[in-house]
């Protein structure tokens, strides 16, 4: 009955994983243990594209609460994109977009990572 | 142990009838007026002793005779033994009378030698009672064998030495005349009946083997229906399964591969090869590399082939049989491999195999037993899986029930009630609790706090939290200067404690009874409902949720308003599980549909909203139970 699922492209130095489904307590630590596989090859800049996500619940939103702070602490983030209305009005409510970046197309927030390692080199 | 005992007995027994005998070689006897005498003292001090031996061993052999004549007694056995104990008196008598002196042994009286031999004949009838020998084992078997032989030899030996004019005769006779017809019958019942035992043992042994085996079969069966009913260890009930299956079969390794059930996929044969897995606390005399290179060996294709047809597979010689790889047929201590499928109403849900060190060694007996007793290991495992998913189904379901106690506990029993306003709270749990929250009380002379609150995450961890806000709302609201210096205060001592997934959302209004006017500030939650005038407005000051953000960011965010409150007007403070309840057709019912409703209700009490909102909610959602906790709270200002 669990119908989310989670891809994982890489695009240069960024991870983007899409989200797709229900994101919620029964699938949670599928997207934990992409995130947790991810940072532990030492990927910490991830976009995390919601353009199929149809629902989220705050099992779903704890999951980047849980990796966000080791993720900037190396120098990384994850930012977020493409969010349909409904799910986008769940963040807003909540705060997230104070905390988090979030981009109406994945091509930004790839952008905004490769340009930031541009300026750095 | 036992075996050691026995033949210390049995040497110990041989040397002393040694020792005997040697003794009554010096005993002389002499006729005195026709009566048997010892011939001087050392021959009378040994008439005696030898007397008293062959009475006493007579007497523990009848004994021994008679006990294990009644093992398995059966109506007659006691009228045959009864009879054959009259013969047996008679015969002596007889003899005594005809001969009371003990010299007329060769001249015997006609009557008496008739008893003597229908008291052998009762005998015979007597003696044919060996069903003992039956349920002893093999080995066992054979010892009895040899026992028997050197028991009938060890009394015929005896009752020659007491027919004949011989030394044990002589003294018996002179002992007393009946005593030695007591002797020598008994010392014949002895013979017979050992005689008798011997050549039943030796019918007996062809068949010991399959006795044994046949045996153990039952034992072992018995042992798993104990077991069924002992199944809260998955494990154990494991490892007994192939130790009896090794018991059963005799074979020389075994184990047990299952499919496992995480509830995600369900069987078809086609999968069934290589989501088996080796349980191991099954397996036994053999290493799980091995088990797994086996697997790898046959490329499945015979887990796939037992899976199908749910039937065991056999193979009888391991080392040449073409579908085991030619790489993986020697040198495994394998001579011969079966494959039971393991198989319940659901389907095949596992494998027993069981190996035997040399090819051609499970015949079809084996092979069937294996397969009744495949059945019972899998009504066992199918049970344990039962009780194990009753227990957590329970466990679950106290754990429900104590995170919906607490969360009742935890809401306001009263609500406060003055002329100035009116005030209406309720909460509605989903079935799987959520973490809403509401409290209303008194923050300061004619000033009330209000809070609404939704904690992430559902059961008693969520409740957990939910007491910690209670206890923090009530000890900070008194001594906040604001709605915002309160929410920073709880976002503080909040992110300390609570788990990094875990937030709260909450929005906290303080309504100044004296001056009509409402301040308030949210913490990530929905937005706040005005109604002024006929016309609704959602008021969503910035704020992020409580425990998402430690530091400057939470305080920054964060925007107190104030609310000039005219009479007539009406707030609402809610949950999301109003807003974002569903109907069939996956359709949300949204702020609007909340705020149409309060308006078409904004001219009855807090408590006629209230009501009102819930039964639209439910209306619209077509079902009585929530998938989320629900919470409202209306204040209408008078």
């Amino acid at each position: 009955m669990s119908d989310f699922s989670v891809g994982v492209r890489h695009r240069e130095s960024v991870a983007v994983f899409d989200l797709k489904g229900y994101l919620d307590a029964h699938t949670a630590p599928e997207l934990e243990r992409t995130f947790q596989s991810n940072i532990d090859e030492g990927r910490f800049n991830i976009v995390v594209n919601f353009r199929e996500l149809s629902y989220i619940s705050s099992a779903g939103l704890g999951v980047l609460m849980q990796f966000i702070e080791d993720v900037r602490r190396n120098q990384g983030d994850i930012k977020l994109s493409n969010m349909s209305p409904r799910v986008f009005n769940v963040f807003d409510l909540l705060g997230f977009p104070m905390l988090y970046e979030i981009f109406p197309d994945e091509d930004e927030a790839v952008g905004k990572f490769l340009n930031k390692s541009e300026k750095l080199s | 142990m036992q075996l050691v005992s026995r033949i210390v007995v049995v040497v110990t027994m041989f040397l002393l009838l040694i020792g005997i005998l040697q003794f009554a070689m010096t005993v002389e006897f002499q006729t005195v007026d026709g009566v048997i005498a010892p011939d001087g003292y050392s021959s009378l001090v040994g008439a005696g002793m030898l007397a008293c031996a062959g009475l006493a061993v007579a007497l523990l052999v009848f004994i021994w005779i008679s006990v294990l004549l009644f093992i398995k007694r059966r109506r007659q056995t006691r009228r045959n033994f009864t009879a054959f104990l009259a013969l047996f008196a008679i015969a002596v008598l007889l003899q005594y009378i005809s001969s009371p002196n003990g010299l007329g042994v060769e001249s015997a009286d006609p009557f008496a030698t008739l008893f003597h031999a229908l008291t052998v004949l009762a005998m015979l009838f007597n003696v044919f009672r060996f069903s003992w020998i039956l349920t002893l084992s093999r080995r066992e078997k054979l010892l009895n064998l040899v026992l028997m032989l050197f028991g009938s030899m060890f009394f015929i030996i005896l009752s020659v030495y007491t027919s004949g004019d011989d030394t044990l005769y002589n003294a018996l006779q002179w002992y007393h005349p009946l005593a030695y017809g007591l002797v020598s019958i008994i010392f014949e019942f002895g013979a017979v009946y050992m005689g008798v035992g011997f050549a039943s043992t030796l019918l007996h042994l062809p068949t010991a083997k399959e006795f044994d085996r046949k045996k153990a079969e039952i034992s072992s069966l018995q042992n798993l229906s104990r077991l069924i009913t002992q199944v809260f260890d998955f494990n154990e009930l494991a490892a007994t399964a192939t130790h009896l299956a090794l018991e059963v079969t005799e074979g020389s390794a075994a184990w047990l591969e299952v499919v496992p059930r995480d509830g995600k996929q369900k069987h078809t044969p086609s999968s069934g090869r290589s989501d088996c897995v080796i349980l191991p606390a099954s397996v036994r005399n053999i290493n799980t590399e091995r088990i797994e290179d086996l697997r790898l060996a046959d490329g499945s294709p015979l887990r796939a082939l037992a899976f199908e047809t749910d039937k065991p597979v056999l193979i009888q010689d391991f080392t040449t049989d073409r579908r085991i790889h030619p790489n993986a047929r020697q040198g495994n201590g394998i001579g011969s491999l079966v494959i039971v499928p393991l198989s319940s109403h659901g389907g095949t849900i596992g494998l027993l195999c069981v190996t035997k060190r040399n090819p051609y060694e499970f015949d079809r007996d084996v092979i069937t037993i294996l397969y009744a007793f495949a059945d019972m290991v899998s009504v066992a495992m199918e049970n344990s899986r039962l009780i194990r998913e009753s227990i957590v189904k329970e466990r679950m379901e106290q754990e429900l029930l104590v995170a919906q106690q607490m969360q009742q506990s935890l809401l306001p029993q009263s609500l406060p009630s003055s002329p100035r306003y009116d005030i209406a709270a309720r909460s509605i749990p989903a079935y799987e609790v959520g973490g809403d929250y509401y409290d209303v009380q008194d923050v300061g002379p004619s000033k009330l706090g209000m809070v609404v609150g939704d904690v992430s995450g559902k059961g008693v961890s969520a409740a957990l939290y939910m007491a910690q806000l209670k206890g923090m709302f009530q000890t900070y609201s008194a001594g906040a200067s604001d709605a915002g210096d309160l929410l920073r205060r709880l976002n503080e001592t909040l992110c300390r404690s609570m788990d990094r997934r875990s937030f709260i959302s909450l929005l906290y209004a303080m309504l100044d009874t004296e001056h009509g006017e409402l301040r308030f500030a949210r913490a990530g939650h929905c937005p706040l409902l005005y109604i002024h005038e006929g016309e609704a407005r959602y008021l969503q000051p910035p704020g992020i949720a409580l425990g998402l953000d430690a530091g400057e960011r939470f305080a920054e965010a964060l925007q107190e308003e104030r609310l000039p409150l005219h009479s007539g007007d009406i707030v609402v403070l809610y949950t999301d599980g109003i807003t974002e309840a569903r109907n069939a057709v996956d359709e949300q019912f949204e702020t609007e549909r909340l705020a149409d409703v309060v308006l078409r209700n904004a001219s009855t009490s807090a408590g006629g909203i209230l009501d009102a909102v819930v039964s639209a909610v439910h209306d619209f959602s077509g079902r009585s139970t929530a998938d989320d906790d629900m919470t409202i709270l209306v204040v209408r200002w008078k």
